[in-house]
């Protein structure tokens, strides 16, 4: 089960990764507006650095694994008194061609070793990890903007000096098309520019790495209890799965599903008992009284159904069923009415007397319509079934014996034909129970209710590369968990099946 | 036999399920009770705040301004005589002292910029100024349109409005898109805004400015009265923690704002309500950014750490004429439900006439229409599709869409522009023929752009002249739009060499090479579809081959970085009257693949660069106008249409109006019954 899963991660992952644009597109389309070119630079490489976007898709990978996996490796991540996850800095990433300014990268000097006073309080050593905290952010990002300034730098220096095609497609400087002209030419108008650029970064550098090691010396203090359960001390941990940040809305993944599960979950779960309701009884009359024009008619209309379109349905609900100009009886928008909030939670009467509908009932009034476009299209792959399904057993010997031995036609039917024809229904269920979390972006799109399936295409639009890999995760072991439930299912349903 | 699953088994299990859900109902609709309960606590809470602030302002003396002591003054002298009355309105708890609050009701629309107070202003305290520097009075802001003295004017009612697309979070500064900006605008103000009708920057929560003739500082005296919708005073202190801890702090999420705003060197606290900016260098805009950032409550933001603020999506206090309902941290508002702002009632200048603004994202067009028929919602942004469509509908059905409806459409200083953006430098390493002016000035000459809006857009919008176009002050009136002249475009592209030389319909140069360029446009809309197609016809007879390649809106980007097209469709849309040139027009910007990705070079760089140090604004507009002649002489850009915006709006309400700057919500109301 597990490869499976981590199969279908990687897979959607390098997918989105390969499209135009690649992890992160909508950041980069959202810095391009009317900044200038260093100040759109600066936030980019801000941004990059942030949710560690210039990294080969295969590691931005493999780091995500690593976060959402349960054993942890190495320094165990810490835990805030306000809940947050601290953990561990990751490195600074050398800038290109570096090695043209400097002979070798800036290490950080003069770090003594750290540890908290036996007396200080947990004030005190949040304190201390804040400043600590803090000062390393200064001196990251005032490294980066100094990176940036330095890599316009040496744009401008290879647009003069005549490298061919400095910067690819994202817009990041080819280091091969630079090696290929060699270092720069001290002669040349912008090569003041461009060294001065450069020592400042090679500067603020030096300065990013000794906050960092400090930071990391302040972080081995302890200042915060640590995460999880040690397994072996020191180097393999369990912990809590991370699914980090979503870096086109900036909040937890995990809220994000948490806001727009329950929605998808309320909608499905009125949908489904009424398709169940409503085919499976039909299904088994039409089997009953099979070629009867109950059979036909019911099957002409379920089939009419299912063939209608969903963007059509919902446009036409809201223009009917939902418009004061025709019927007007369902609202058109929103999941709850605009008094929701002072509303009871159960019908009631007011004070002069009138009824109330309460939350639970305007809730439902309003969920009607996308409901209703959810529900219509399935009844004929399930009547279809049940209705097929049990006109096998209906031919079966057991029946006729049955039927000799006069037990009633009502027994029959629903003692034996019905029992034996589940077989078939629950493998419809563990087919549509993986739709039931995944939403239907269509009519929530249409009926703006902001569930799964928005969510879903909101990640995938923008290259979300958290909430994709999140809602794949989640959907594809939503998946396996049904195929699984089915295998037990199918045992308790036939004494026959067993899983020896 | 083994015991099977039968029909008492199938009762007894309902009749359990049953007890179950229904003792959870009663202890959700008892939780209910309580939440509500505890709202109404906290309600009366801040109730009892108020009233017990307003007890000790009594106690300390009131404020009154010259137009009521008068009043005061004159029916005490009526009774006791004139001396009495004198040393009555001297003495006292009573103290007078010359308020601009006055000019609230009456005469506001004659007031209309910042020199009007100059007269008043020798009564103002000026021991916060730096001596010499001339000191920059600013009328209290209020509203544009003054709806108290109308006979139907009411307090209450509630405003509900249908956005397309959920705003992400309803964070100053953290939420980025427009919707959650416009909401935040409610809720936070600024030192200094836009005057909705002219358009001039003038003082929000800034009572006075001086800003260095050399334009290296800016010295700020915030509003005495601004205090936040908790009653806290506005102080210098909390601008400068929003710049120093919010905005520039590295550790929050704000690198969009900040970025822009590195010409700000630092804040300083003077004392108490005043602060001064100082400037890394003078700039234009300068003034306009340090005004324009918001003052955010640092006794309330303070509490929360960094990743708190980041992933938070309703914590937006301010000192606005709205605030959120509640601000509890741990139930905020969520992307989803509706984002409802109620009145701040201790708003400390005019108090907004609506009780509430409830925002509502309704996010396919036809329902968002439908959900205004039904009034489920007040206003809406229809599609120019719609905004054709329905007058005509209602006409059918025998009604007039205006009984019920304000159908507002008009140009303001968001209003963008699309325009066709040629090829000026070099693709691949060759030119293309729009490095020819003449060939630039032939496209916009044999793009019939008038029937393009009627055809393409339903005949609604303008034909744009230039990036700025009017209402806004950059924008020179004097500019009119080239024609269409399909007889002038030929005789242009002859003089530019590009003759029919083989006679086979297709332009060639004096190489032979045939005149053929691809458009690029963005896939998947029909607008941009129609656009292509109107290009592609119009070029046919002028004899241009163009081929359309329609592509992705993801890779737009990457083709605009590395300049890669002949000529290709966007859209510009600004945020302020003024936009600062040099992003997209500078030949800075074609270095480093910045914005000017046309790769224009026309000797701009000598205008805009004057513009963006000018600190005098007329002589900053002339040069504005400059600029746009040489864009008109240029055109880099062929400027196809200025999008106006549309709404429809319930005439439940009243003193609606379209200003230059956009809507005034704040001064909508729903008149008595």
């Amino acid at each position: 089960m597990l490869p499976t899963l981590l199969g279908i991660t990687f897979l959607v992952f390098m997918l989105i990764a390969m499209s135009p644009g690649g992890i992160g597109a909508s950041l980069r389309r959202s810095g391009g507006g009317q900044m200038s070119a260093t100040n759109a630079a600066i936030r980019q490489m801000y941004l990059e650095d942030r949710y560690g976007l210039d990294d080969p898709p295969v590691m931005q990978y493999f780091r995500w694994l690593g976060r959402i996996s349960p054993l942890k490796f190495g320094q165990r991540d810490q835990i805030t008194p306000k809940n947050e996850r601290i953990s561990l800095p990751r490195h600074i990433k050398a800038p290109v061609l570096w090695d043209w300014f400097t002979d070798s990268p800036p290490v950080a000097q003069d770090i003594e070793p750290f540890s908290f006073k036996p007396d200080a309080t947990a004030e005190d050593k949040a304190a201390i990890y804040r400043k600590a905290k803090e000062d390393y952010a200064k001196a990251r990002s005032a490294f980066l903007t100094a990176r940036a300034i330095y890599e316009q730098a040496l744009g401008t220096y290879a647009e003069h000096a005549g490298i061919n095609k400095p910067r690819n497609g994202k817009g990041k400087l080819r280091e091969k098309a630079f090696r290929a002209v060699g270092k720069p030419d001290p002669s040349s108008p912008d090569y003041a520019a461009l060294h001065d650029a450069a020592q400042a970064m090679l500067d603020a550098w030096q300065h990013a790495e000794n906050a960092r090691a400090r930071f990391i010396e302040v972080f081995k203090a302890k200042p915060f209890p640590e995460a999880g359960i040690p397994i072996v001390p020191g180097m393999i941990s369990l912990a809590m799965p991370d699914f980090g940040v979503s870096f086109t809305k900036s909040r937890p993944v995990v809220e994000l599903i948490k806001d727009a599960l329950p929605v998808t979950l309320l909608l499905n779960l009125v949908a489904f008992p009424v398709i169940y309701f409503i085919s499976i009884p039909v299904g088994m009359l039409s089997a009953v009284k099979r070629g009867s024009s109950f059979d036909s008619i019911s099957g002409v209309v379920f089939i009419a159904l299912w063939s209608f379109p969903t963007v059509l349905a919902g446009v036409l609900a809201i223009g009917f069923l939902a418009s004061n100009q025709y019927l007007g009886w369902f609202p058109v928008s929103g999941l709850h009415d605009k008094l929701a909030d002072t509303m009871t939670w159960l019908p009631t009467h007011d004070a002069q007397g009138h009824w109330q509908p309460g939350y639970v009932l305007d809730t439902l009034w309003h969920i009607c319509l996308p409901v209703l476009c959810l529900v219509y299209g399935g009844f004929a792959v399930l009547s279809k079934q049940t209705r097929a399904a049990m006109l096998d057993n209906f031919n079966a010997d057991y029946v006729r014996t049955a039927k000799a031995k006069g037990v009633p036609e009502k027994d029959i039917i629903l003692r034996h034909v019905f029992r034996n024809s589940l077989l078939p229904l629950i493998t419809m269920f563990v087919t549509l129970f993986p739709a039931l979390l995944s939403g239907s972006v269509i009519i929530e799109s249409i009926f703006s209710v902001p569930g799964m399936g928005h969510l879903a295409i909101d990640a995938i639009n923008n290259r979300d590369r958290e909430l994709v890999l999140a809602t794949t995760l989640m959907i594809g072991a939503v998946n396996l968990l049904a195929l699984l439930l089915a295998d037990i299912l199918y045992a308790m349903a036939d004494p026959r099946i067993t899983y020896e | 036999m083994q015991n099977r699953f039968g029909l008492k088994d199938f009762i007894l299990l309902f009749v359990m399920i049953l007890t179950l859900a229904s003792i959870w109902m009663a202890m959700a609709q008892d939780d209910r009770r309580w939440k509500q309960n505890s709202e109404i606590l906290s309600k009366l809470a801040s109730l009892e705040q108020q009233g017990a602030r307003l007890d000790q302002q009594l106690r300390a003396g009131v404020e009154l301004s010259p137009k009521s002591i008068d009043k005061l003054s004159s029916s005490i002298s009526n009774a006791i005589g004139n001396t009495l009355s004198e040393t009555i309105a001297k003495a006292g708890p009573i103290v007078v002292t010359q308020n601009d609050n006055d000019q609230g009701s009456k005469n506001t629309s004659e007031h209309t910029g910042a020199n009007d107070t100059n007269t008043t202003s020798d009564s103002h305290d000026t021991s916060w100024a730096r001596p010499g520097v001339p000191i920059e009075w600013q009328p209290k802001y209020t509203f544009a349109t003054d709806p108290r003295n109308e006979p139907d004017f009411a307090y209450g009612g509630e405003l509900t409005e249908a956005y397309n697309a959920q705003p992400s979070k309803l964070m100053p500064v953290l939420g980025e898109d427009v919707y959650s900006t416009r909401i935040v605008d409610q809720v936070c103000e600024t030192l200094g805004d836009y005057d909705p009708k002219t358009l001039k920057m003038r003082g929000l929560l800034a009572q006075a400015w001086q800003y260095d003739p050399n334009g290296m500082w800016l010295r700020v005296k915030i509003r005495d009265e601004a205090r936040f919708s908790d009653g806290q005073p506005v102080t210098a202190e909390d601008v400068k923690w929003t710049l120093d801890e919010y905005i520039n702090n590295p550790e929050m999420e704000t690198e969009a704002l900040r970025s822009l705003l590195t010409q700000i060197k630092d804040a300083q606290v003077i004392s108490d309500k005043v602060i001064e900016f100082h400037f890394t260098e003078p700039g234009a805009y300068n003034l306009r950014n340090a005004l324009g950032i918001y003052a955010l409550p640092k006794h309330f933001y303070s509490k929360f750490t960094t990743t708190e603020l980041n992933k938070a999506t309703g914590l937006v206090m301010g000192s606005g004429p709205f605030k959120l309902k509640s601000l509890d941290p741990d139930h905020q508002w969520t992307p989803g439900e509706d984002a409802v702002l109620v009145r701040n009632e201790l708003y400390w200048g005019d108090r907004s006439p609506l009780a509430s603004l409830r925002y509502r994202t309704i996010t396919s067009d036809q329902a968002r229409l439908v959900a205004y028929e039904n009034k489920e919602v007040d206003m809406i942004g229809p599609t120019s599709p719609q905004f054709i469509e329905v007058p005509k509908r209602y006409k059918e059905q025998g009604k007039d869409i205006h009984d019920t409806t304000y159908t507002l459409k008009w140009v303001n200083m968001k209003s963008g522009y699309s325009f066709i953006g040629w090829q000026c430098g070099k693709r691949n390493g060759k030119y293309t023929p729009f490095h020819d002016k003449r060939v630039r000035q032939a496209m916009t000459y044999l793009l019939d752009r008038q029937r393009m809006i009627d055809d393409i857009w339903g005949g609604i919008g303008e034909v744009a002249v230039g990036p700025n176009n009017p209402p806004k002050p950059t924008a020179d009136p004097t500019i009119k739009p080239y024609p269409y002249d399909l007889a002038k475009a030929k005789k242009l592209l002859a003089e530019a060499g590009w003759i029919d030389r083989d006679g086979d319909g297709i332009l060639e140069n004096e190489e032979g090479d045939e005149f053929e360029f691809e458009f690029t446009r963005s896939s998947g809309s029909q607008i941009s579809e129609r656009i292509g197609k109107f290009v592609v016809d119009s070029c046919a007879k002028a004899g241009i081959r163009c081929i359309q390649r329609p592509v992705d809106w993801s890779i737009y980007d990457q083709i605009l970085k590395g300049r890669d097209f002949d000529a290709l469709i966007m859209g510009w849309s600004p945020g302020s009257p003024e936009s600062d040139p040099t992003q997209i027009w500078s030949t800075k910007s074609i270095q480093n693949q910045g914005n000017n990705f046309i790769q224009w070079d026309a000797g701009q760089d000598a205008i805009i660069d004057k513009i963006v140090v000018e600190l005098d604004e007329a002589k900053r507009m002339e040069l504005f106008h400059q600029f746009a002649r040489l864009i008109h002489e240029e055109q880099p850009y062929t400027f196809i249409r200025v999008s106006p915006w549309l709404r429809y709006i319930s005439k439940d309400f009243k003193n609606v109006h379209p200003y230059p700057k956009s809507l005034e919500q704040r001064e909508f109301y729903m008149p008595a019954q």
